[in-house]
């Protein structure tokens, strides 16, 4: 029996997906299980695996194309059964063809003008076809191409019909004409730009901003690198939150409802920037692995996530999130909280300044700032503040994390 | 200006550089005393002697090597192949020597030779006298190759080639000989020549490029002429010179219509179209409104019959049916 | 006929001989061979009219005058064994029991013809009974020759191949390192050459400094022979002793089939690059003339009877070409892609 599989959803934020390659072809036997697709979506690159087996009888999407998840992207088959096309044809099947009019038309209709508005837009998902030409005058006049109806209905949009719909005052854009560039989100940008926009309205934040002594962080580090161990600041941050989550646990807190989900597995994540934009390697249960297990855990995602190959496990399921912007100079700054988490660290630039000893005496001191932002539905000021405060003492006394 | 055949053309052009150019030989079957299998040596033997126009044996691997080595050595040679079917015979000496012997030894050897290669299908003669094989030497890196068909293109681009130090593969197209055009007398006729790598415009047009040469180029004319009639706008470039090519005029074309046909008479499959639209395509993909169209002949041997040898040849219709299919945006 | 005309012939045919049957062939044999003769003088004098009447397209070249050799040749030659031919192709097709009907249908680029209509006169080629088909690239049946020779010892099965060729092959590479090939693995293979002294319009001795072409046997260590290619008997008897040695495995000869071209290298050719008034005295020695005055003057048959035969095959013809016109069909737009891959499969 022939039977269409539809692109799975692989992450829970996943709505599309671009196919980069198809790794089957007609007539190849798929398991259950086995990569079909390389697949671009909000997370990265990633491989998509068949959610049933069979013989691949059709693709039903081109590479380069964004698809829809739950849309069809192949149709199987069973061993020794063919595929005919018609299968499938009573889907598509045309429009019954209107009745010819019972009444004689009356005086024949002046011929219509070639119709600037005949054809509607391509619908959603569906594959467009465009010249290479409209679509270089559509993204010069600031216009996405897919909006313009091509004057032959399903057919081809061309130059004219590009220059048609813009004389026809068609989706003047903003920038439209201007000396600029129009370049369409990708998947993983319109994600960014959902998730922020969600934090940004759901939640009311405070900023709480402390200055740490780095001076015992940094002999740590150097301790490990002299014997030939590269640790990051991150990681070392990392652990550190881990264990203060472990202390607060009120922090490793998500909001669903009226639910208060105190999670149990405390999950850090740390922003890095990609040429694709913003992605977040989680370590998972970073308070039970040793400083230098989530030292080395981080390092292979932060590779991974440069080369666009981090899979959806290593993204997801996030309780915390640290970024640090220290190494442009920035010195302090409010993130935005990764939602559904509770708070997002900032960490700023290390900084030398004189800091008054015991003794009140100047002393030379290597500082930076950490700027906690926190969700008040989830937590309010002191305990944030507390938490805050232990991620200190660590940070200045990391002997502290034994 | 004189009207003249290509044939006529092809002869001025031998009998005018010949008279200066003592260097200049020619070899092949029945040049001499036959004047050529299509009367295009006529005289030649008579002018410049038996030792400038020499009969050979029906030894093409030889007479080609042969003309291969005299380039080498101080004289500027032609080769006439009867039919450019056979130039398969002194392939080896023509892609393995003179295409490259200047490169292996250093710069240090001129290969100023042209062979002469009537190609093109009709009248019957089948699978062993109607191909095209200037494909062929388009991929090899080290000969020019021109395939002129207006007598004035096919005078003055013969001089080139014989002025040239390069082997240069000509096709002339054996059903042009009777063709005939205007060439400019007198000293002007003697004197101006027509370079390589620069196509000629035959007919302005908006609405598509059509892109040809040789014979196609001649169709083409002719169904631009039928097409205007049915309100259809079609720039016809003729080629000339198909290595060097003149992509610049392509382009500006194509800047202007948009459209683009490419013609030829040969095989379709791996041919010259192929190869012209692949680089119209890197040079100007944004400039394509739709895409480019191939015309060529069914990827067949050419048959014997007539009807069947109808059905393979691309013709006036099937470059117009190329222009409907290039304009129809479904 | 004087003096001078006398030695040009002599320079001209240096291997003339009178005609004598061989022993042993009887009247019958004699008959056959003349009707066989008669056939593809008939065949090709009505192609060069069909051509100039525009019912048979593209080239044709006409083996009038080389009727001998053809048959002489191919007398000897059982139905499975092998010829190559080159672009004169009619009479060595004739000659190895070729059908007319399906000769003459293929020259009107029908579907019925021997060749379905796609090859023509060019390319006019009966494998089935082992005619390996006529070519348009002198010297290249030369190879194919060496080919099918080898594929006889191979698959052991006793056939012989005769490779039919001309002057002008001789002078191709591909002639030398084929015969140079077929003397070292001694290949059941004879080279006949129909030298007609002229390729197109270039004399074979512009070209050769060496006309006697069989003298070149003695490069290759076979044995090469010079013969009157105008005689049936003298082109049967070589041809005879030829195909014995092949079969036993004593390998390739070279014979030298010598006479001149009398027509045309193609059915339009006016020769105007040539003495025509000289070569008339040629006329007289065309095989076909010959035996007639064989047959008669050995009172083996009268004039009647030579007639009569010679009438038999002009009827032959007459109805091979009222077939090709009346009854054959032209190929369908759907043969075009037929037979350029195995096994009905087509790549577009």
């Amino acid at each position: 029996m022939a039977r269409k599989m539809a692109l799975p959803k692989i992450g829970v934020n996943m709505t599309e997906a671009v196919i980069a390659k198809w790794l089957v072809k007609p007539g190849d036997t798929v398991n259950e299980g086995d990569p079909i697709i390389e697949a671009e979506t909000d997370k990265s690159t990633q491989e998509i695996y068949a959610t049933e087996g069979g013989i691949v009888a059709k693709l039903l999407a081109d590479e380069g194309e964004t698809v829809e998840c739950y849309t069809d992207i192949m149709v199987l088959i069973d061993e020794g059964e063919e595929y005919k096309e018609e299968e499938e044809a009573p889907v598509k099947a045309e429009e019954p063809k209107a009745e010819e009019p019972k009444v004689q038309a009356a005086p024949p209709a002046a011929p219509a003008p070639v119709p600037a508005q005949a054809a509607a837009p391509a619908p959603a998902g569906a594959r467009v076809r465009v010249s290479p030409l409209a679509k270089k005058i559509a993204r010069e006049n600031g216009i996405d191409f897919h909006i313009v109806p091509p004057a032959v209905p399903g057919g081809r949009i061309v130059k004219n019909d590009v220059l048609n719909f813009l004389a026809n005052g068609g989706g003047a854009a903003p920038g439209a004409g201007e000396n600029l560039d129009v370049i369409p989100m990708s998947p993983m940008r319109k994600i960014i730009a959902a998730r922020m926009t969600q934090s940004t309205l759901e939640k009311p934040c405070v900023g709480l901003v402390t200055t740490a002594d780095a001076t015992a962080l940094l002999a740590l580090r150097k301790k490990y690198k002299e014997k030939g161990i590269k640790v990051s600041m991150d990681a070392i941050l990392a652990k550190m939150a881990a264990k203060a989550l472990t202390i607060h646990r009120n922090i490793n807190t998500v909001l669903e409802g009226n639910d208060l989900l105190v999670k149990r597995d405390v999950n850090v994540g740390v922003a890095v920037d990609t040429e694709k934009g913003l992605m977040v390697p989680v370590v998972k249960n970073a308070d039970q692995k040793s400083l230098l297990e989530v030292s080395e855990n981080l390092s292979a995602m932060v590779e991974d996530a440069q080369a666009s190959r981090l899979s959806a496990d290593n993204m997801g399921g996030g309780t915390f999130t640290i970024t640090n912007l220290g190494m442009f100079g920035v010195e302090e700054f409010g993130p935005i909280i990764n939602p559904p988490e509770c708070c997002i660290l900032g960490v700023g630039a290390l900084k030398k300044e004189f800091v008054p000893d015991e003794n009140e005496k100047p002393k030379l001191t290597t500082t930076f700032k950490m700027n906690l932002v926190f969700d008040h539905r989830i937590v309010d000021g002191a305990p944030a503040a507390r938490f805050l405060k232990t991620l200190k003492e660590f940070v200045e006394m990391p002997e502290l994390l034994i | 200006m004189a009207v003249i055949t290509v044939r006529q053309a092809l002869n001025d052009a031998f009998k005018e550089e010949m008279k200066i150019d003592p260097t200049i030989i020619m070899m092949g079957c029945d040049i001499g005393v036959r004047g050529g299998p299509f009367g295009i040596t006529l005289d030649l033997m008579n002018l410049y002697g038996k030792d400038r126009v020499i009969d050979t044996p029906i030894s093409e691997p030889a007479f080609v090597g042969a003309c291969v080595g005299a380039a080498a050595t101080g004289l500027r040679p032609v080769a006439e192949v009867l039919y450019s079917d056979w130039i398969t015979l002194g392939m080896d000496q023509l892609v393995n020597m003179a295409a490259k012997m200047r490169y292996m030894f250093g710069g240090k050897v001129h290969m100023p030779l042209v062979v002469r290669a009537p190609f093109g299908a009709g009248g019957g003669i089948a699978a062993q006298h109607s191909q095209s094989f200037e494909a062929w030497f388009n991929h090899v890196p080290g000969f020019k190759v021109v395939a002129p068909i207006e007598p004035y293109d096919v005078k003055g681009m013969m001089k080139t080639a014989l002025r040239d130090d390069n082997p240069v593969i000509f096709f002339e197209h054996k059903r042009s000989y009777q063709l005939k055009g205007e060439v400019p007398d007198g000293e002007e006729g003697e004197t101006y020549t027509v370079p390589f790598g620069k196509a000629a415009v035959r007919r302005e047009g908006t609405d598509v490029t059509i892109v040809a040469y040789s014979m196609m180029a001649i169709r083409a004319k002719k169904a631009a002429e039928e097409l205007a009639k049915e309100g259809i706008s079609c720039e016809v470039i003729d080629l000339i010179s198909l290595l060097p090519l003149d992509y610049d005029t392509v382009m500006n074309s194509i800047g202007k219509t948009n459209r683009v046909v490419v013609c030829q008479e040969a095989n379709l499959r791996g041919g010259m179209a192929g190869d012209i639209v692949s680089e119209i395509i890197d040079r100007g993909f944004d400039l394509l409104d739709a895409p480019p169209v191939r015309v060529g002949a069914l990827n067949v041997p050419m048959p014997y019959n007539k009807g069947l040898e109808d059905l393979c040849i691309p013709d006036e219709q099937k470059i117009k049916d190329a222009v409907y299919k290039v304009l129809d945006n479904k | 006929m004087d003096k001078k005309t006398q030695a040009y012939v002599k320079q001209t045919l240096p291997a003339l001989k009178e005609l004598k049957a061989p022993e042993g062939m009887s009247l019958d044999e004699q008959k056959r061979i003349y009707r066989q003769m008669c056939l593809i003088r008939e065949f090709d004098s009505q192609v060069k009219t069909l051509w100039m009447k525009n019912e048979i397209y593209g080239l044709a070249h006409s083996y009038v005058g080389a009727e001998a050799i053809a048959v002489g040749a191919c007398e000897n030659l059982n139905k499975d064994d092998f010829i190559t031919s080159t672009h004169r192709g009619h009479g060595h097709t004739i000659a190895k029991g070729g059908n007319t009907r399906a000769m003459m249908a293929e020259l009107h680029g029908k579907y019925e013809g021997l060749n379905r209509g796609k090859g023509g006169s060019m390319h006019i080629a009966d494998v089935d009974i082992g005619m390996l088909g006529a070519t348009g690239i002198v010297g290249s049946g030369m190879p194919i020759a060496i080919g099918s020779a080898i594929s006889a010892k191979v698959l052991k099965n006793d056939r012989v191949t005769i490779c039919f060729h001309g002057d002008g092959g001789t002078n191709q590479g591909v002639w030398h390192e084929s015969i140079n090939m077929a003397a070292a693995w001694d290949l059941p293979a004879i080279f006949l050459i129909e030298n007609n002294q002229y390729a197109i319009a270039t004399k074979l001795g512009w070209v050769a400094k060496e006309t006697d072409l069989y003298k070149r046997a003695i490069g290759y260590g076979i044995e090469g022979v010079q013969i009157d290619g105008f005689n049936v008997f003298d082109v049967y008897n070589a041809v005879k002793k030829a195909v014995e040695k092949a079969r036993k495995g004593g390998g390739p000869t070279l014979i030298e089939a010598r006479y001149i071209r009398l027509l045309g290298h193609f059915v339009a050719d006016d020769q105007w690059y040539r003495d025509l008034k000289a070569d008339e005295i040629f006329w007289e020695y065309e095989p076909i003339k010959r035996m007639k005055e064989y047959f008669i003057s050995n009172k083996l048959l009268s004039e009647e009877e030579v007639d009569a035969i010679q009438q038999d095959a002009i009827d032959e013809i007459a109805d091979a070409v009222s077939y090709a016109q009346n009854e054959c069909t032209e190929p369908s737009a759907d043969t075009l892609y037929d037979d350029i891959y195995a096994d009905g499969e087509i790549i577009y």
